[in-house]
This record gives structure tokens, C-alpha cells and sequence, in this order.
């Protein structure tokens, strides 16, 4: 029987929450309309860094509501996943090779297309760093929230 | 209250998950690769048929009378700003024609351009078209659709000349036919149901009918 304050915290709320949010929308605008306009490093690097702080918050909070996985927990796995897939597909060329295959073929059922592209480039890796932060982030709201209770007892 | 903020958080759970897999589509917009051509029409002259690479769909065998030495006619126009909306490589992602026309294979009917969405990777023009073979019995019919485009990748930051295909730059073209499955094509040896595909080298690429 597990006891503190992690028995009682929430599935949910490390990813839906300000920060998460404002890197999804920073994601997409980047996407669809900054590096249609200018293409250069720093729209490249942009959704890199969303994608390393969102993926953990993103991962963890479906860990959570499906599986109703620890904070603590679910926050590790979330960061390691993100951590570890990031650096695989900027640092091993088949790894991305795979990736893109698979996106290829999951694309299209999503209207998305067929065509995608994943260049591996170790100067990416740089954005790993953005997953602690994230991890820092999301264990601030979880503990928040679980804290808010005793503090008004 | 609560339902609006359970659906909220629902749909945007979803929209992330589907956002990731897009985000890795493409880094740009297609943009031209190709020196404009000055005509509306070209003739585009067939080389031998590359050898089919292991697991590729079998030749079709000439069902639409394409061969080495054949010469096809195709009508273009630039293709329209509703591409620039496509999300593909940015390497390959070419802004070039729609076909308004195309002779030369037999058995087509309305020809039109590809979905923009899904370009070929490089491709100066793609077409589809409705195909019917005459020359079998029962009748082949099915899918019909061929492109054109530089084999070696685009250079960056020129443009590339169709007018040099076969002479200055190996081009190809690529043609598929999916035969519809309902339908057996009896051609020796029998032609199954599903792709077949044959690639030629553009011999040549000009200007006017």
C-alpha cells in the first residue's frame, strides 16, 4: 500500500498546463509558417527544443491517465524516452532511416502523407539538456497540486 | 465546465500525438528547382528501360505502348501556388507543372496531375490516368501513372535545365499501372494483378508538339 504525497497525486496535469502548451503552439507555428519564411538555424533548432520539453510532459501524462503510473515515475520514463529516442535518431543514421519508414507508412492514415525526412545532425543533441527541464517542470506541477492540500490543512 | 475542460485536454492530447508525427514532414516549402521552360508542350524521347532493381513490380510489358525509342507529348502549365501548401523535403520537394495533356501511351483517358499533397520527390511533372489496354484479352485496366525527373539529387541553390535531360543530366521516367484486380491482363507471361512498373531513361527532352 503506498502512502505520501505521491498516493494521492493526479494522473494528470504535468502536460496540459502553460508551458507544455505555449511549446505546442511555438511547435506548430514554427512549423507552418516561421521556417516557410525564413528556413535558417534558428527555425530548425525551434522545434527541436519544443519537442524536447513537450515529448516528457507528453509522454508522462498518457503514462499517467492510461496506466496511472507514479508522478515520479511517469516523469522518468517520459524524460528517458524522450532523452534516449532524440539522441538514437540524431546519432545513428539507420535509426532515422527506420523512423522515417515507419512515419511513412502511419502518415498516410492520418492524412499527413507519405514523404518525411529526419536529417541527423549531433549539433541537435544540444536540445537533450531541455528534457531535465522539462522533468523539473512537470515534478513542479504534479508536486504543487498534491502539496496544495496539506498546506491548507 | 468540467466536461469542456476534459474535452479540451482530450483533443489537444490527440492533437500533440498527431502534431509529432507531422513535424517531421518537412523543414520547407516546395520551391522551384527547375530553369522555366518556354513552351507549353514537350517531346520527351525514351532510352532502354533500366533493369528492375529485387522486389520491384514486374514491366508491364509495354501494355501502353511505351518502349525504348517511344515519344511522348505533354502539355504543361506551372503548377499553381496550392502546392507551396505541400509538406515534403525540402530537397526534393520541386515546384513544377501540371499536365493538361499527354499522347504517346495508348489506352488513357482523362490524364491529370497528381495530388499535389504527395508529390514525387524531384519531379519536373507527374500525371495520373484512367488506363484501359486494347491489346489484351479480357481488357487490363486499372491506374495509370508516370513522372519525369532528374535521377542524380537537385543541387542546391541552382536551378536544373529539362532542356539538358539526357544530354548534360540523366533523367528518368516512371511509369506505373495498377491493374485493376478484378481483372487478370492475359499477356505471356500473364501480367497479375496489382503494380507493374517500368522506368525508362529520357533520351531527350524538347521544346514544341
Amino acid at each position: 500500500m503506498s502512502s505520501g504525497p505521491e498516493a494521492s497525486a493526479p494522473r494528470s496535469g504535468e502536460f496540459f498546463a502553460p508551458l507544455p502548451l505555449a511549446a505546442l503552439a511555438l511547435l506548430v507555428v514554427n512549423d507552418v509558417y516561421l521556417k516557410a519564411k525564413f528556413h535558417n538555424f534558428v527555425t530548425g533548432k525551434l522545434s527541436d527544443l519544443a519537442v524536447c520539453f513537450l515529448m516528457p510532459l507528453f509522454l508522462s501524462e498518457l503514462l499517467g491517465l492510461t496506466l496511472g503510473i507514479a508522478p515520479r515515475l511517469r516523469l522518468t520514463m517520459g524524460a528517458a524516452t524522450t532523452a534516449v529516442l532524440f539522441s538514437v535518431l540524431e546519432v545513428v543514421p539507420s535509426a532515422a532511416a527506420w523512423s522515417v519508414n515507419l512515419l511513412s507508412r502511419i502518415g498516410p492514415h492520418l492524412g499527413l502523407g507519405c514523404h518525411y525526412a529526419m536529417t541527423a545532425d549531433i549539433t541537435d543533441l544540444a536540445c537533450v539538456p531541455v528534457v531535465l527541464l522539462a522533468y523539473g517542470y512537470g515534478w513542479r506541477r504534479v508536486l504543487g497540486v498534491v502539496r496544495a492540500p496539506e498546506l491548507s490543512a | 465546465m468540467a466536461l469542456v475542460k476534459r474535452t479540451a485536454h482530450v483533443l489537444t492530447l490527440g492533437f500533440t500525438a498527431f502534431w509529432l508525427v507531422a513535424t517531421s514532414r518537412a523543414p520547407g516549402p516546395v520551391h522551384p528547382c527547375f530553369v522555366p521552360l518556354e513552351a507549353k508542350k514537350v517531346r520527351i524521347a525514351l532510352g532502354a528501360a533500366m533493369p528492375a532493381s529485387p522486389g520491384a513490380a514486374p514491366s508491364c510489358q509495354g501494355l501502353d505502348d511505351l518502349r525504348e525509342g517511344a515519344v511522348i507529348g505533354v502539355g504543361l502549365i506551372p503548377s499553381s501556388d496550392r502546392t507551396a501548401r505541400v509538406r515534403v523535403d525540402q530537397d526534393d520537394a520541386c515546384l513544377g507543372y501540371d499536365v493538361t495533356e499527354l499522347t504517346g501511351p495508348v489506352g488513357l483517358s482523362q490524364p491529370h496531375s497528381g495530388d499535389p499533397r504527395y508529390p514525387v520527390p524531384r519531379a519536373l511533372f507527374e500525371s495520373r490516368a484512367h488506363f484501359s489496354s486494347a491489346s489484351s484479352a479480357p481488357r487490363c485496366a486499372g491506374e495509370y501513372h508516370i513522372s519525369v525527373a532528374p535521377v542524380n539529387p537537385l543541387p542546391r541553390n541552382a536551378l536544373v535545365d529539362p532542356l539538358d535531360a539526357g544530354h548534360r543530366e540523366p533523367w528518368q521516367l516512371r511509369r506505373v499501372i495498377r491493374v485493376d484486380t478484378t481483372r487478370v491482363c492475359a499477356l505471356s507471361p500473364a501480367l497479375p494483378p496489382g503494380d507493374c512498373q517500368d522506368i525508362f531513361e529520357v533520351r531527350s527532352l524538347e521544346l514544341g508538339p
